[in-house]
């Protein structure tokens, strides 16, 4: 097998990988848990949320 | 992206100033697509890329061979039929599943395995430890009536496979596909699949005679009881000589 | 509201994949019943290699999930991409394609299937030139489902399509990697990957199949048309744009559950069902955000039969959602495994979630894509009733009889040491009484389904409330 593939799949459950990955999309998602709740997003995403009532329908 | 022409007098339009998440984001539809497919990868890539690691080869385990051709032909009509919507091939490490099947299934006894056949569902039993756990002979009559040999059960009959025959030349190709695929077979050429097929298919249609059961040795049943006394054999000498040591 | 007068929406394609919907329904749960009817009576089986248990199972999950859910997603899609994005359809021919596409790869699947023509990857069982078909359709759908939102009247993607969204690439990429095998003759090919490795690559496709094909899709059409039953906005939009990448991240990872105490490393099995059990909060999100959209309105619900199907439709996948990471847990699964309580669980989902959220969405778009009242609302109440009732009876047998067989398979008898139903036979016999009660349940599940039918047939038939002659 490739060596480069094999190292890969060996490295991967060492856990330091994991790691970094898991500190990574906690962060991110934290970040735009908080962007959701910033008070002056709070109109737009309340009228987003209104899109599918306000779209004059052809009926 | 295209520039929307037109907010279509959604609220947005008015005014407020846009975020960076906005104009990267939903905006740009294809970034958000991209978002979403890394998003959707990670997992994946963690999970199935240490598979080639050693530990899940075949190199895990010795004494574990490739499916001689015939048991691969019946291993094509266990998979036809759909035996693993009702038998599974996975034995796992708990008392009462040992002391039902025998010892649990090994990572390296099914690395020759294309496609898996672990299954999902027992409606009936496990079949990983199979091999030998009955006469050929029992196959023979389990097979065409299920209730002859295991009264109450209900599994269908396969009378079919006493009718039908398997081809020398799928054998052949599959042989070649499993070797393309990496299971070592020394010698896929058509002679030497045809000699391998003839001398085991024969082996078990005298043993079948033996037991008064009349069968062509190019029947699909005569492959299929190949395939289902080969199951588990190999780990099961493996582990014990490994439990000897 | 601005509406393009020179290019009204499309809504010939909404109305063919309706149709296409509840007719493959009923064909797919007429399979489920017929093969329920098999495992209590073997007779039933025919004695025919094509009628076999072993090849209609595949047959009943291929048609329920790539038929009938399918079919009713690309209708919700249809009908509510464009009226969201203020645009018809990008291409109508590729629409078209799409369609007649989709039902050929269908009856293709009806055909092969009952043949013995199979992959033997369970939910992956198409033959190879299938697969390739439903590749080549399904880029089609993509680049018209990408070119609509390109030339989209409004900004804003509302959330509903960042879950179809998910779907499109997520499926794509499953599809493809699950599938690649070499072929050894037209109807013949050999998975590349081998034994341990297959089975995880198969579990990571099937689980995230019913993610991104059977949960997002239908959350997707739940945040449109469910504020459209209830004539309110969505509970919370924040909650949902922050479930939408929580499930669609975690959701990956946790097929391995599919495979707890095999012979998969159990790093990769540990994996599998931590992120299972995290799982249960962007799920609850999405039911909650759901169910709460009705605050305020709950006494409509005695009269909205609409309204009704979806609230117990989310209610099953709030149930089923919370079942499936109990499930993950290795002291729940070693019990669970391999019995019938997962078919209960699957169950719940499938009649639950996606068939409940369906026959809602489609009894809401049928009286407006045929400009005419529902023929018989009285039809539609007890479709309800006998949908509701059927998963009941389903649920509750396939829970006894798993648990059931689950404990006798594991009752050792301490004074001898030895399996207290060393014959398999005993444990299956046990769960006969179940099996009848889950064939009454899968019946008034199906009645329910053809009434359905019947009342579509009859409302496209009888006269128009107002001129079609659309703005």
């Amino acid at each position: 097998m490739n060596p480069v593939f094999r190292a890969a799949a060996e490295s991967i459950p060492n856990g330091w990988i994991l790691g970094v990955m898991t500190v990574l999309f906690l962060t991110t998602f934290v970040a735009w848990t908080v962007w959701a709740w910033l008070p002056n997003n709070r109109a737009r995403l309340e009228a987003a949320a209104r899109l599918p009532l306000d779209e004059g329908d052809a009926l | 992206m295209s520039t929307p022409s037109n907010t279509g007098g959604t609220p947005e339009q008015n005014g407020a100033p846009e975020s960076l998440h906005r104009r990267l984001l939903e905006h740009r539809a294809l970034l958000f697509a991209g978002l979403t497919t890394v998003g959707i990868s990670v997992g994946g890539i963690v999970e199935i890329v240490p598979m080639y690691s050693a530990s899940a080869g075949p190199e895990s385990m010795e004494g574990i061979n490739p499916y001689t051709p015939l048991e691969l032909a019946g291993r094509d009509i266990y998979i036809r039929e759909g035996c693993y919507n009702c038998h599974s091939q996975m034995i796992r490490p708990m008392r009462a599943e040992t002391l039902r099947y025998g010892e649990w299934t090994r990572a390296g006894e099914v690395a020759y395995d294309h496609p898996f056949q672990l299954g999902s569902r027992r409606i009936g039993p496990d079949l990983q430890r199979e091999g030998g756990r009955y006469p050929d002979s029992w196959h023979y009559e389990h097979m065409r009536d299920p209730r002859s040999t295991s009264p109450g059960s209900i599994m269908p009959p396969y009378p079919w496979l006493y009718e039908q025959k398997y081809e020398m030349d799928d054998i052949v190709a599959t042989v070649g596909a499993m070797q393309t695929l990496g299971v070592p077979y020394t010698d896929s050429s058509d002679a030497a699949v045809r000699q391998s097929v003839t001398a085991q298919a024969g082996k078990i249609v005298a043993g079948l005679k033996a037991s008064n059961a009349t069968v062509a040795e190019d029947d699909e049943i005569v492959a299929m009881i190949a395939y289902l006394q080969r199951l588990g054999v190999d780990g099961k000498a493996a582990l014990a000589k490994r439990s000897a040591k | 509201m601005e509406q393009n007068s020179a290019r009204p929406y499309d809504d010939d394609i909404a109305r063919k994949f309706v149709a296409a919907t509840v007719l493959w329904g009923v064909v797919g749960m007429l399979v489920g019943v017929i093969i329920a009817l098999q495992l209590a009576w073997w007779p039933a089986n025919l004695g025919l290699p094509w009628t076999t248990f072993g090849r209609l199972r595949p047959l009943h999950t291929n048609a329920v999930i790539f038929a009938f859910s399918a079919n009713a997603v690309f209708a919700g899609i249809y009908y509510s991409l464009q009226r969201l994005l203020r645009t018809r359809m990008f291409n109508d021919t590729l629409s078209r394609f799409h369609f007649w596409g989709w039902q050929s790869i269908i009856v293709l699947a009806a055909v092969t299937l009952p043949l013995g023509l199979t992959s033997g990857k369970e939910y992956a069982e198409l033959i190879w030139p299938v697969d390739l078909l439903i590749a080549v359709v399904w880029v089609a759908f993509a680049v018209n489902f990408f070119g609509t939102i390109a030339i989209r009247k409004v900004r804003h993607l509302y959330v509903a399509i960042w879950f179809y969204m998910s779907m499109v690439i997520t499926i794509t990429v499953l599809h493809v990697t699950n599938s690649l095998a070499v072929p050894v003759s037209f109807t013949k090919a050999y998975s590349i990957y081998p034994g341990i490795t297959d089975g995880l690559v198969q579990w990571w496709y099937g689980h995230n199949a019913v993610g991104f094909l059977l949960t997002t899709p239908f959350l997707g059409m739940m945040y449109y048309f469910l504020p459209k039953a209830a004539e309110r906005p969505v509970y919370s939009y924040r909650l949902s744009v922050i479930h939408f990448w929580a499930l669609v991240f975690l959701y990956i990872w946790a097929g391995p559950h599919h495979l707890l105490y095999s012979a998969l490393p159990d790093w990769a099995q540990t994996l599998g069902m931590v992120f299972s059990i995290i799982l249960i909060a962007p799920s609850w999100g999405g039911m909650l955000n759901g169910l709460l959209t009705l605050r305020g309105a709950w006494d409509r619900l005695r009269t909205d039969a609409i309204l009704k199907f979806f609230v117990v439709g989310i209610t099953f996948y709030g149930m089923s959602t919370f079942e499936g990471p109990m499930m993950s847990i290795r002291a729940v699964n070693a019990l669970s495994h391999y019995t019938d309580w997962t078919i209960g669980h699957v169950h719940s989902g499938a009649l639950g979630w996606v068939g409940m959220v369906t026959f809602g969405m489609l009894y809401w778009m049928v009286p407006r894509l045929w400009d005419r009242p529902l023929y018989s609302p009285n039809a539609m109440i007890t479709h309800f009733w006998l949908a509701t009732i059927g998963i009941v009876l389903y649920v509750v047998a396939m829970w006894t009889a798993g648990i059931t067989q689950g404990l006798m398979w594991r009752a050792i008898d301490e004074s001898t040491g030895l399996l207290q139903y060393p014959n398999f036979m005993e444990t299956v016999l046990r769960l006969m009484p179940f099996y009848w009660i889950r064939l009454l349940g899968g019946t008034m599940y199906l009645t329910g389904a053809v009434m359905m039918g019947w009342n579509f047939i009859k409302t496209a038939n009888s006269p128009a409330l107002v001129p079609a002659t659309r703005s």
